[in-house]
């Protein structure tokens, strides 16, 4: 397996992984936690545990990842639980480790509680709505507290407003007010009945809290890693995972529907499943799978299980009738880990690659089965048609692979360095293009957004660098680190069965001019407006955001000469001066800075009127968004036009890509700044 | 493959020596008892020039490499304990130090003189890291032979010696033979370079790696053809060509075998991932959806991986045999050529 160094951005969406822990309890809390921290404190780029700041934030965050919405615990929980926070690592290393007992202890009791808070909101429910004002009083008379009550009220006028648009639209029609309040009611219950029947599992759920809490104050991107939360990481850069071949949504009468079957997976040839299908029992002895009330999640994770290599299920097709259908997982490319490149032709014949992330083969023995090597061979296509420019997205591209960003880099330029590490002690490590020459050395654009992270910037600086490339779009994320996933096998860390992992922040990168985009981003040197603009999140919103300054490191490199960037910013502007969507987009970020402004400063008023316009904005913006060019035609590339004769799936997903590119105003805007370039090198 | 590789080292004696002495026969008595420490050098590094122009095995020449490194020990030893001339001992600290960085350049310990951190990180690999020490050591040799010029004719005229200029028959030999390895190293560094990269391109292709097959193919006709305009920019030597007219060929074969034939090798690396994708979209379809077209594009696949690979087996074996042949030749062309020219 090849090293998981990684530029890592936001890969996983966090989803609860009830009942798996580690060590089944045999070693206690406080070693783990100890034992955790140490290995944090080794491998961190900067492990500043002292600061007063890192450790508040401990504590808050398990309560938050306990309580979301916080329902459970009431201010006074919150009051005790703020003595314990500067105390807690010296707490931790001393072995004193009573706080993780005592939020046991009150985390039980408020579920306890919070189940008469169900019970009593049910009698107040009826089919006309919710008696909100004596369910209010009923609650802070049985002694719920003021604060907790209201939580809970507003919590609840959400799920009101979600069954109201529920009713509106006729084909996600979920009954009675009454059945669904009832189904609500009775899933949080089980949730619970099932927590407190299991102290282990209520165990695992606080330690992974605070390992999670403890690992993301030392920066936002060191985390603690449960088996099944790796394994999703892992999916989440590789090229090929082991799958049943289907993907699951949970739909809203709370039933598991086949999201996707995989063309070409053995669902897909049994014929027995198909897109809407409900699975509704799991044929096992050792299942119960009706006593399950997550019963989304329960299958989810038992999906991931890697112990789990077939399954049995019962399903209900969309005529009603009931199926038996067995399934063997099998390997299978992630789909979402794959590039496509297209021609875009009109007056100049240029290619254009979207690349999704810096994914990579962990299975694979060779060296070279990454995306670098994807982009290398789909760059080899383009150049076969006669391509005069290249773009490639990395848009929403939010990382993976450090070494993949390398290759890649390595294709575009001769020779040299392409970016920077520091590690906590460690002299900097000048990480340098791996072979010499290129595979396109003609014009290009990196189109980039604020969702383009890590390794993709450090892909489009090195290119900025270089004068490789012209950078165009959206100021970039900001995040100048890079992690390392470590399994946690030490003594604490039992390795029986599925281990944890611990993703650590270990090194500082920084461009080969020396300088540091933590925080800043790579800026685009053509802008291009953004829906949202700055109100988009950045590394910079981040509490914990390491601090970032510029390596004195002595770099060599060889730039290429300089670009025309003042001619292709002049031509861009002649441009967006009419450019509707452009327009249209800088007038609804104009609008909200003016809401956000006037709110600020209490202009209520004002803010009425605003609305309206960026509501009239926003109808404006989906009239003209789809809108497609008519610069040039979208190709896909010829060497892949047998593969799409045959496999109707790739026709029609490169129909649906073709169709995007049409009406991408960014690609469109990126093509005209690449003819411009052309045009510009053709005469000078 | 071996080829004779280049000295970049070749010590020479004194241009000059000291003649005349109206009052200070002693003065010149300490000169050329330092200049007697040479002798033994110079022999064996004639020994060592010989064994490496006419092509001996590695075994050989790295023996008389040995024997040179040991009597330049000996004679730094002998001149390092010198005693100064009426205290002064400018001349022999100078000489000590110039063989102290002989030896090192001789010995390849090239950390002792210069940040070989930095040379590595301003290099591609560790080839061009060791050339560029080479060239940097070097420098620093030219420096210390200035230096150590001026020192003798600083101390000449102290004690007013005569310097006589002439060479002895051997300086003469070696002069003759440093001139040769100047022109050879300069031919052998070009070829060289695209002799590696060349091997880093087979390696990519060893490893199916498309990615750097694809860049080492480009770097190597980058190399191969500012390599061929070096060397028509270089000139004959002595009215002799033969070296570079043969390293040209090899060039243009190296250009050949980058620009064209293995283009052939990526060709074939895209038909069989053609072939798979074709293969596995058709494996996936419905039974019951497979048309004539499908199976004739499944077919046309294969035909087209199998005409791939035929011409990618051809191309191997041609190139193979082309640059077994022409390596033969350059080291033919090599051996006369030192032959000739610097023994």
């Amino acid at each position: 397996m090849r090293s998981l160094y990684i530029f890592l951005f936001c890969l996983i969406t966090t989803i609860s992984v009830p009942g798996k822990t580690f060590g089944q309890h045999q070693v206690d809390f406080c070693s783990k936690a100890s034992s955790l921290i140490k290995i944090i404190v080794d491998k961190h780029f900067q492990p500043n545990i002292n600061d007063s700041s890192f450790l508040q934030s401990v504590f808050s965050e398990v309560l938050l990842h306990l309580d979301e919405h916080q329902l459970l615990f009431s201010e006074s929980e919150y009051q005790h639980f703020d003595n314990y926070q500067y105390g807690v690592f010296d707490d931790i290393f001393n072995h004193r480790c009573q706080f993780y007992q005592d939020v046991i202890n009150v985390y039980r009791s408020d579920l306890l509680q919070f189940q008469q808070v169900l019970h009593t909101s049910e009698t107040f429910i009826s089919n006309e709505g919710i008696d909100i004002d004596n369910l209010r009083k009923t609650l802070v008379a049985s002694g719920n507290g003021i604060d907790r009550t209201n939580r809970w009220l507003l919590f609840l006028n959400e799920l009101e407003n979600d069954y109201i648009e529920n009713q509106l639209n006729p084909s996600e029609n979920s009954g009675s007010r009454i059945d669904y309040y009832k189904a609500f009611f009775q899933r949080e219950n089980c949730k619970i009945d099932q927590l407190l029947d299991q102290p282990d599992v209520i165990q695992a759920k606080i330690e992974n809290a605070f390992f999670k809490a403890i690992s993301s104050a030392f920066d936002p991107h060191t985390n603690f890693l449960p088996f099944e939360e790796f394994q999703l990481f892992q999916k989440a850069i590789s090229r090929q995972t082991f799958t049943f071949g289907i993907s699951l949504k949970k739909n809203k009468s709370d039933e598991i529907e086949i999201l996707k079957v995989i063309p070409g997976s053995n669902a897909w040839k049994s014929n027995q499943l198909n897109k809407g299908d409900v699975i509704i029992d799991i044929l096992s002895e050792d299942i119960d799978f009706q006593s399950h009330c997550s019963k989304y999640e329960y299958l989810y994770n038992l999906f991931l299980d890697r112990n789990v290599d077939q399954v049995e299920m019962v399903v209900r097709k969309s005529g009603g009738e009931i199926e038996q259908v067995k399934l063997k997982k099998e390997k299978l490319e992630v789909s979402e880990n794959r590039v496509d490149s297209y021609i875009l032709d009109g007056v100049q014949k240029i290619g254009y690659l979207y690349l999704p992330g810096f994914y990579m083969d962990l299975e694979s023995k060779s060296e070279v089965a990454g995306c670098a090597d994807d982009v290398a061979r789909e760059i080899v296509k383009l150049k076969k048609q006669g391509i005069k420019g290249f773009i490639l997205d990395l848009r929403y591209n939010g990382g993976g692979s450090m070494d993949e960003a390398l290759e890649l880099g390595g294709i575009f330029i001769n020779e040299g360095p392409l970016f920077v590490t520091k590690s906590h002690n460690d002299k900097p490590r000048i990480h340098k293009d791996i072979h010499r020459g290129t595979i396109y050395s003609g014009p290009m654009v990196v189109l980039v957004n604020r969702f383009s992270a890590s390794a993709s910037e450090v892909f489009a600086s090195a290119m900025q660098d270089y004068n490789r490339a012209i950078i165009v779009g959206d100021t970039t994320f900001g995040k100048s680190t890079s992690q390392l996933i470590l399994p946690l096998t030490s003594s604490d860390f039992s390795d029986e069965g599925d281990i944890s992992f611990l993703k650590v922040t270990t090194d500082k990168l920084y461009r080969v001019t020396g300088k540091t985009y933590q925080g800043i981003g790579v800026v685009p040197d053509i802008m291009l407006p953004s829906l949202f603009g700055d109100f988009m999140p950045s590394e910079k919103d981040y509490d914990n955001e390491i601090n970032s300054s510029p390596t004195d490191k002595k770099i060599y490199y060889t730039r290429y000469p300089l670009l025309p960037i003042k001619y292709l910013r002049e031509k861009n502007n002649e441009r967006m001066v009419s450019h509707n969507l452009f327009n249209q987009i800088n007038s609804i970020n104009d609008h909200l800075q003016t809401f956000k402004t006037n709110r600020q400063l209490g202009l209520k008023d004002e803010n009425e009127k605003l609305i309206e316009s960026i509501r009239l904005s926003f109808k404006q913006w989906e009239e003209i968004k789809d809108e497609k060019t008519e610069a040039y035609l979208v190709e896909r590339n010829n060497d892949d036009l047998m593969v799409n004769s045959i496999s109707e799936q790739q026709r029609a997903e490169s129909h649906l890509s073709i169709e995007n590119i049409y009406q991408d105003k960014y690609i469109e805007e990126s093509y005209y700044i690449l003819s411009d370039l052309i045009n510009y090198l053709n005469e000078n | 493959m071996r080829t004779i590789t280049p000295i970049f080292l070749i010590l020479l004696i004194f241009s000059s020596v000291p003649l005349k002495a109206q009052d200070a026969q002693s003065a010149v008595n300490y000169l050329t008892t330092i200049d007697q420490e040479f002798s033994e050098i110079t022999n064996d590094m004639w020994t060592y020039i010989k064994v490496v122009a006419k092509g001996k095995s590695a075994r050989k020449v790295e023996n008389k490499r040995q024997n040179l490194i040991s009597s330049m020990n000996t004679a730094r030893y002998n001149v390092q304990h010198q005693k100064g001339y009426q205290g002064d001992v400018s001349y022999r600290n100078a000489v000590t130090e110039y063989l102290r960085l002989n030896l090192i350049v001789l010995k390849e310990d090239y950390g002792k003189i210069l940040d070989l951190e930095e040379i590595a990180e301003r290099s591609y690999d560790n080839m061009e890291a060791y050339l560029l020490a080479k060239k940097m050591a070097g420098q620093k040799l030219d420096e210390a032979s200035d230096f150590i010029d001026n020192k003798r004719q600083e101390f000449a005229d102290l004690y007013h010696i005569n310097l006589v200029e002439g060479q002895t028959k051997m300086g003469q030999k070696l002069k003759r033979a440093s001139d040769t390895f100047e022109y050879y190293n300069k031919v052998y560094l070009v070829f060289f370079k695209s002799f590696k990269q060349e091997s880093y391109l087979i390696e990519a292709v060893s490893k199916n790696d498309l990615n750097g097959l694809e860049q080492n193919r480009s770097a190597l006709e980058a190399v191969s053809q500012e390599g061929i305009d070096k060397l028509v920019e270089l000139g004959d030597y002595q009215g002799d060509n033969t070296i570079k007219h043969i390293s040209i060929i090899l060039l243009r074969f190296y250009l050949d075998e980058a620009k064209n034939q293995m283009k052939l090798v990526s060709d074939f690396y895209l038909k069989k991932e053609n072939m798979e994708k074709v293969r596995q979209a058709y494996d996936t379809k419905r039974k019951k959806d497979i048309t004539q077209v499908d199976v004739d594009n499944v077919n046309r696949s294969i035909d087209e991986y199998n005409a791939a690979l035929n011409k990618y087996n051809q191309m191997i074996q041609s190139i193979n045999k082309n640059r077994e042949d022409l390596i033969e030749k350059w080291n033919q062309n090599s051996e006369r050529f030192l032959a000739k020219h610097a023994v």
